[in-house]
């Protein structure tokens, strides 16, 4: 049964994030007053936090997870990762708990017992700033995903599979990424296929459409090419996005996202890293 | 006449971990105890893999079932009582900053103790999650507490918590049943691996308590049980987990 998998010290998975840092995400995000490129640093830096929270254990970090963070933009496509993991493509979870780029002090509102809120001082941990600049090399950065994805499954072929998240808010500038996608999606470790998120982003919410079946009606050429080389949302994803967001999927829903704000960017990662197993 | 009981345990990691990384805990009685007193006390507890210093909660847990009340009136302050030495344990240990922040969460387990009055003939049982009390007599199974089919196993069992704020409400999640022994009867305490395991032979129509008997008499029982769960591990018939028994025969 594919999805299945134990993820494990033994048997790691891993996730890949391919982030679009072209020059239209510094437009700022109307519901939170914020470019789209810092807005998404935030989401990408408190979703790894969260990652090593989850893998940490009394004794340290267990490397239940390798993960990589690519950029695509003005410099072209590239690791994202700043301090000393700049440069690394998939870095074991207990690497990245250990060597954030700086660790920043935030306010947090949070509860005063009795009815109110106070602020407090949180920790927050920086691995991945924002850019925003130049072009869209959409399809040289599936390119890459795809070397980095084939190199880790010749390494780990009985791996619960990879799943990798685009984020882009554009067109590709350099050619159709068609084909890069599905060679994506077609790798596999014994226990299933890649599972590739497709999530355009919008600084306005405007018609925003979220994990479509087959019968969706899509407004240009570039949305259906993102749609048409998503994955089919596996059930497991399913059963978290009906659980913990309330979203009954069908069977066809794709792991695509058109025109969706930040909080729809969210629930998209969220589902998508979302293991189908408790951790070993 | 009292009746006399005697048990064999055992409890050990998951396929991979190291025997330290075992969150399971076990309570048994001392010799002592066993000969002198009619009131016996055993637990069990599993603690959750994706909390920290939960191997320290599941011990704390089954430590002071020893001593403290866990009827429903009491287990609050029992519960809180138990949360308090969890937290002096953990807040002297200099952390990094992601382990500060897992141990906002606090540490998760499931229960189950189980106190037999051997003069009386009777037992009450306490449970909280999916760990798993077997009542075998005459090798026919009569009572499983508080999980009743393979069915009832889920992702999601219910946890005692160290933090009151992840604490699911007693009075829906702990559960309690009152029971009689006879001499002869077995009584069976598992962790939900084993107790899976337990049930899906049982609907094959099998009668899983004499493999576990006849390992647990065995002479290096701990490599050969290690390596009869291995096998099933390995066969998909039982899931990677620690795995936690104790068979009490009733005499």
């Amino acid at each position: 049964m594919a999805y299945s998998a134990e993820i494990s010290r033994n048997n790691p998975s891993c996730f890949l994030f391919v982030i679009d840092q072209s020059g239209s995400m510094s437009d700022n995000y109307v519901s939170v007053g914020k470019p789209k490129s810092e807005a998404l640093a935030d989401v990408i830096n408190r979703m790894l936090q969260q990652l090593v929270i989850k893998c940490a254990k009394s004794e340290g970090v267990r490397d239940y997870y390798y993960v990589g963070v690519i950029g695509y933009g003005a410099n072209g496509v590239g690791p994202a990762f700043g301090g000393s993991l700049s440069g690394k493509n998939l870095v074991p979870i207990s690497e990245i708990a250990n060597n954030p780029a700086r660790i920043e002090e935030r306010t947090k509102r949070v509860s005063d017992g009795a009815g109110g809120l106070v602020d407090t001082s949180v920790k927050f941990p920086i691995w991945f700033d924002p850019t925003a600049n130049g072009g869209t090399p959409m399809t040289e950065a599936f390119r890459k995903a795809n070397t980095i994805i084939a190199d880790w499954l010749s390494s780990n072929p009985n791996c619960f599979p990879p799943v990798v998240i685009h984020i882009t808010d554009g067109e590709s500038t350099d050619g159709d990424p068609t084909e890069e996608m599905n060679k994506l999606t077609s790798q596999a470790s014994n226990d299933g296929n890649v599972i590739l998120f497709n999530l355009h982003t919008n600084a306005r919410s405007v018609n925003p459409i979220s994990f479509p079946g087959p019968e969706v009606q899509l407004p240009d050429q570039y949305s259906e090419k993102l749609f048409n080389g998503a994955s089919l949302l596996p059930s497991f994803m399913r059963n978290v996005a009906a659980q913990e967001f309330g979203l009954n999927l069908s069977d066809g829903a794709k792991a695509f996202v058109l025109n969706g704000d930040i909080d729809l960017i969210i629930t998209a990662i969220e589902i998508g890293t979302r293991p189908s197993l408790q951790l070993r | 006449m009292i009746l006399k009981c005697s048990y064999n345990y055992i409890s050990i990691p998951k396929v991979g971990n190291s025997v330290n990384e075992n969150e399971d805990n076990v309570l048994v009685p001392s010799i002592s105890q066993l000969e002198s007193e009619p009131i016996i006390k055993f637990a069990i507890s599993d603690g959750a893999t994706e909390s920290s210093f939960s191997k320290e909660w599941s011990d704390l847990l089954v430590s002071c079932y020893k001593d403290k009340p866990f009827d429903l009136a009491n287990l609050p302050s029992t519960i809180n009582a138990i949360s308090e030495a969890w937290q002096s344990i953990t807040s002297v240990i200099e952390l990094p900053w992601y382990a500060q922040q897992k141990l906002e969460n606090g540490a998760f387990a499931t229960f189950l103790g189980i106190t037999l009055n051997l003069e009386e003939k009777t037992f009450e049982a306490v449970s909280i999650g999916d760990c798993t009390l077997f009542q075998v007599r005459d090798n026919e199974l009569i009572y499983s507490f508080p999980i009743t089919s393979f069915e009832d196993f889920g992702n999601t069992p219910s946890l005692f918590a160290t933090n009151p704020k992840f604490q699911t409400n007693f009075e829906k999640s702990v559960k309690y049943l009152n029971g009689q022994v006879e001499s002869g009867d077995l009584l069976i305490l598992a962790s939900d691996a084993l107790a899976m395991w337990i049930f899906k032979r049982l609907n094959q129509g099998e009668s899983p308590w004499l493999s576990l008997l006849t390992l647990l008499n065995y002479e290096d029982y701990q490599t050969d049980f290690s390596n009869w769960t291995s096998n099933k591990i390995t066969e998909n018939e039982m899931k990677n987990d620690d795995i936690s028994v104790v068979l009490i025969n009733i005499d």
